[in-house]
């Protein structure tokens, strides 16, 4: 088995590389693929907390790299998904406590093991990118509708292109706010495709529910009603090739809205 | 000169050095002094030039060697000779050997009065009636994987085939119900008495007057006393026991060389990670809360190993 391994990057820090991870993971590992998490941030980790697994982590990828354990030993599984692993990142360590071969070593060992390596990158383009690409074969490029994220995300786009080993990278915008883009306050995702140029694979709204899920450590995947949720199991279901349509992010959530919608429908018909 | 009596617990020494560091250890404590100093040497024997130096170190403290506690004769008779009161130990057929590892408490007045050394724990020899036996079971279960020899040797985490890790969360030795509140008062759910020898620990001990912050570990050869809180993705690694004077939210590891006497004490246990010796038990994840919970009410909490499981217990 060559599992393919997929690199989650933005560049600027803050946009949701984190929660795209521990999201896209979940729900690969929900349609029954074998995933493992890396997180490659060391020193200021996070998808731990994010899945729920803080409390279960004794080893960690420096104790991997520095022999002190057996890569199957540092590998935590899910509470809930027996398909999905975490590696995770030390927190007490720094970037350069792991190379880009070291890593790239670990992406080829468990590629044997697994469909999907997701590999959770950290912030800026120093050290920890180069590690966290090292070993990629495809990439996600995560951005929001603003200019500094963007600015960002072409940034890494470029630095991605150098990179021969990875074969294709696709864009995530997330955070968008359909409310805001009707009224000309925010850049619609059309624009922000435009300004990138490059393949889109997923559109994530801006929901409310992330914060409550990252705070319980519980993906926002496993709650079906969320508008997010979903949004990020068409992104799986991307990643694994089939042909998706692109959510309506502007459906209406309260009741309120529900009616506006009916009867502005009535009325233009 | 205060006329309270203050009693050194010696019964685990081996040699000179070991009497001389608990003695000078229990000094430490500010209301040792000025006192009247009882020590309890049990079986161990002390030729006079011994007994003369401890004499001497307990009078450079402003002290006074009240009595010796002895079983063994020859230290008895060399103790009349030179005019030390000499005491036989009354409860050592009751419960042998079993006192507490801070190595000294204040001697009570009677059998009855709740004697409290250092950190509050109540010496178990001064207990009148019987410790519940059942402690091991009610908070059995709750162990790592405890196979290996040496700490060396130990691979805590492996995967079942079927997916089950073997690190199990930690529990407490007494309920948190509100039926079992009421019955608490009653009974003293204190860990059995076991018929190790206990160690008087002669370790260093380091005392941190600060908040340990994310990313930061603090490694000791000995002891660790902190005097503040200790944030989630901290480390706390000891040889001897580990005291938090606050909140412990972070991995905690006492007895890391594989001493499994070690224990760990904090005012609030909110420990992602206690790890004893080669034990390791993690938080349930129902308290999964990702930052620390401060709040007025504290309740003290000390994590042993019984019975090859890290539980906790409430101090008072």
């Amino acid at each position: 088995m060559t599992g393919s391994v997929i690199v989650i990057t933005s560049g600027k820090g803050g946009v949701g590389k984190t929660t795209t991870s521990a999201n896209i993971g979940t729900a690969l590992a929900k349609d029954g693929n074998k995933v493992v998490l890396i997180d490659t941030d060391i020193g200021l980790r996070n998808l731990d907390l994010l899945l729920g697994l803080e409390n279960r982590i004794v080893y960690t990828i420096v104790d991997v790299v520095e022999e002190r354990c057996k890569l199957k030993q540092a590998l935590v599984k899910d509470k809930k998904n027996p398909n999905l692993c975490l590696l995770a990142a030390a927190q007490t360590r720094d970037k350069s406590a792991v190379t880009a071969e070291q890593l790239k070593e670990i992406c080829d060992t468990l590629k044997e093991d697994f469909d999907y390596i997701l590999v959770d990158c950290p912030a800026g383009i120093e050290q920890g990118f180069q590690n966290a690409v090292a070993g990629a074969n495809e990439a996600i490029v995560v951005t929001t509708p603003e200019m500094s994220a963007i600015r960002d995300a072409d940034r890494i786009i470029g630095l991605l292109e150098a990179k021969e080993e990875v074969e294709k990278y696709r864009l995530l915008v997330n955070r968008v706010r359909p409310n805001l883009i009707k009224t000309n306050d925010m850049m619609s995702v059309e624009d922000v495709v435009e300004i990138l140029s490059c393949d889109l694979i997923g559109v994530i709204p801006e929901d409310t529910g992330v914060i409550t899920s990252t705070n319980k450590g519980e993906p926002i995947v496993n709650d079906e009603n969320s508008l997010a949720g979903q949004a990020y199991m068409n992104v799986a279901k991307r990643i694994q090739g089939e042909e998706v349509p692109f959510l309506d992010i502007d459906q209406p959530r309260t009741i309120v809205e529900k009616i506006k919608k009916f009867f502005s429908k009535k009325v233009k018909a | 000169m205060n006329n309270e009596l203050f009693v050194i617990d010696l019964t685990g020494c081996t040699n000179t050095g070991e009497i001389i560091t608990s003695v000078s250890a229990a000094f430490e404590m500010p209301d040792s002094r000025e006192r009247k100093i009882g020590l309890k040497l049990n079986d161990i024997t002390l030729n006079q030039a011994q007994i003369l130096s401890i004499q001497s170190l307990i009078a450079s403290y402003a002290s006074e060697l009240d009595f010796v506690e002895t079983l063994n004769e020859s230290t008895k008779n060399i103790c009349e000779n030179m005019g030390i009161r000499v005491q036989t130990p009354q409860y050592v057929e009751k419960h042998e050997t079993n006192y507490e590892q801070i190595g000294f408490e204040i001697a009570p007045k009677d059998d009855n009065s709740n004697a409290q050394s250092d950190f509050g724990v109540q010496p178990q020899e001064l207990k009148g009636n019987g410790l519940p036996s059942d402690i091991a079971d009610m908070g059995g279960n709750n162990i790592s994987d405890s196979s290996g020899n040496g700490f060396e040797e130990f691979q805590p985490i492996e995967f079942n085939e079927d997916g089950k890790q073997t690190m199990e969360t930690y529990k407490k030795a007494y309920d948190e119900d509100e039926e079992d509140k009421q019955t608490w008062e009653e009974v003293d759910y204190y860990a059995p008495p076991t018929d190790e020898p206990v160690v008087v620990d002669s370790k260093q001990t380091i005392y941190v007057n600060q908040t340990l912050r994310s990313g930061q570990v603090l490694e000791f050869d000995g002891n660790i006393v902190i005097i503040g809180d200790c944030h989630p993705g901290s480390e706390i690694k000891a040889t001897g026991d580990i005291t938090v004077w606050g909140v412990l939210g972070s991995i905690a590891h006492a007895g890391m060389k594989g001493n499994r006497d070690a224990k760990i004490r904090a005012l609030k246990m909110n420990a992602v990670q206690l790890r004893i010796a080669n034990c390791y038990s993690r938080r349930p994840d129902g308290t999964n809360i990702p930052y620390i919970i401060k709040s007025s009410v504290f309740t003290p909490e000390e994590a042993r190993i019984v019975d090859d499981s890290i539980v906790l217990f409430k101090i008072n």
